[in-house]
């Protein structure tokens, strides 16, 4: 068979193939260039595997070894916490409280030593702080003038067993008590939040640094709760208010709280309010 | 003449050949990648390259680690001298829900080669309509909103964010 490769038709075939050739090779060099793997959200502390899409590159990829000098665990780095600062509030352990009308008794222990725990009283004092208060779940210490609080851990505070014993404190020492139906209301109703309160979030070098009050209503629930007008909330139950999701997470759980611990820049001196939620 | 049309019908070619075998999977990862610094994560997502455009399907939506919104689903369509985004079906998450209205049903974003510097978009959903247009030369967003009687009933407190023009709708300008 003769097949004539001058011909325009066959000129015009070769043709369109070198461009489909041509055209291919520059999306395969794009496939070699891009990632084959997007962008995932993974969560802190999610349960859930991390996605990790299959592809020839993940494949190929050497696994992660880990470094056997990094291979230290949760108790060794609280050790070596524990060694490198001395006993403070955030290496102690609140495992159990009982709390009475009139005082009651925390149980409480250093995180890398768990096993090792001491029973006291108000007044008393564990590695240097006092005991002055206990809450609902958790308790005030007292350290040269200043407060510090420690709280149960969150999973403390899923399987904890609470049991009553005598009527509920009034307030008193500055901790004020909150009803939970105010703040269910508040959580379902948030328009009225945004009625009886101003709240603007504060930038340093384009990071959040804290929550400013604006303005609060009077004779509402706010204008009660100790709040004051250009307070700055940096910290919610110990965690650092440096963007929306911080502030949410705390909205979002607010009704499931049983005490709340704000700390407040008030002119330029750092202030804690303690609400107790019944 | 002939060669003229021929060179043109080539370069049609080429660049419909270029379009189909694009790894537009790939290249809408590398699009992820960029969107990261700013704080925007899309997960969970399925995407379908369907040779001339790509599909992605039920992606969730994380603005600065906060879950906002489930998207149905989201259709890139990049012809070079036209392009669009439609996305239907976006649910936004519980906790915007006192905030705006949570279905959007539709939006719209197209950009073409004979303004390339701007961006043009549309939606429709509970909240009512809205256009908005994008200029990346003068960096700045304008939105036109034609609140729906929920908006208006329901959402007062967001509505008192935009500026109420004598036409009635509502407008937000932003400059970034």
């Amino acid at each position: 068979m003769n097949i004539d490769f001058n011909s325009s038709l066959v000129r015009f075939i070769r043709n369109v193939l070198i461009i489909i050739l041509v055209a291919k090779a520059i999306s395969l060099a794009m496939l070699w260039y891009f990632q084959s793997e997007g962008v995932h959200y993974h969560a802190k502390g999610s349960k859930m595997p991390e996605y990790k899409r299959y592809s020839v590159q993940n494949i190929i990829k050497p696994t992660h070894k880990p470094d056997p000098k990094s291979a230290v665990g949760p108790t060794s780095e609280e050790a070596k916490e524990l060694a490198a600062y001395g006993p403070n509030i955030s290496n102690m352990l609140l495992k159990a409280l009982f709390k009475r009308k009139n005082g009651g008794l925390v149980i409480i222990a250093l995180k890398a030593k768990p096993n090792d725990s001491e029973v006291i009283g108000i007044g008393e004092v564990f590695q240097g702080y006092t005991l002055t208060k206990i809450l609902e779940n958790g308790t005030i210490f007292d350290k040269n003038g200043q407060t510090f609080s420690l709280y149960f851990s969150e999973e403390q505070q899923k399987d904890r067993y609470t049991s009553k014993a005598g009527a509920a404190q009034s307030d008193d020492e500055g901790i004020k008590q909150v009803a939970k139906s105010d703040i269910v209301s508040y959580a379902k109703d948030v328009k009225r939040i945004w009625k009886d309160i101003g709240i603007v979030e504060v930038k340093k070098n384009g990071k959040i640094t804290g929550f400013k009050v604006t303005r609060i209503k009077p004779n509402t629930p706010f204008a009660q709760l100790g709040l004051r007008q250009g307070d700055i909330i940096i910290k919610a139950n110990n965690k650092p208010m440096t963007s929306y999701k911080d502030a949410l997470g705390i909205y979002k759980g607010i009704d499931k709280l049983q005490a709340l611990e704000l700390i407040v820049l008030r002119n330029n001196q750092e202030t804690e309010i303690i609400y107790e939620i019944y | 003449m002939k060669k003229i049309a021929l060179f043109f019908l080539y370069a049609v070619l080429f660049f419909a050949a270029l379009l189909f075998f694009t790894p537009k999977e790939n290249l809408y990862y590398f699009a992820e990648e960029q969107l990261k610094p700013l704080g925007v994560v899309i997960g969970y997502e399925e995407a379908v390259d369907h040779g001339f455009s790509l599909e992605i399907l039920h992606a969730k939506l994380y603005v600065q680690k906060i879950k906002s919104a489930n998207i149905g689903s989201i259709n890139i369509g990049a012809f070079g001298l036209y392009n669009t985004v439609s996305v239907d079906n976006v649910v936004l998450d519980k906790t915007f829900e006192q905030f705006f209205p949570p279905l959007i049903q539709h939006i719209e974003i197209d950009q073409s080669i004979f303004a390339p510097l701007q961006l043009s978009g549309e939606a429709v959903g509970d909240f009512g309509e809205a256009t908005a247009t994008v200029n990346l030369l003068e960096r700045n967003v304008s939105v036109v909103m034609r609140p729906s009687k929920l908006m208006i009933s329901r959402y007062k407190n967001t509505l008192r964010q935009l500026k109420k023009s004598k036409e009635g709708d509502y407008r937000y300008e932003y400059r970034f």
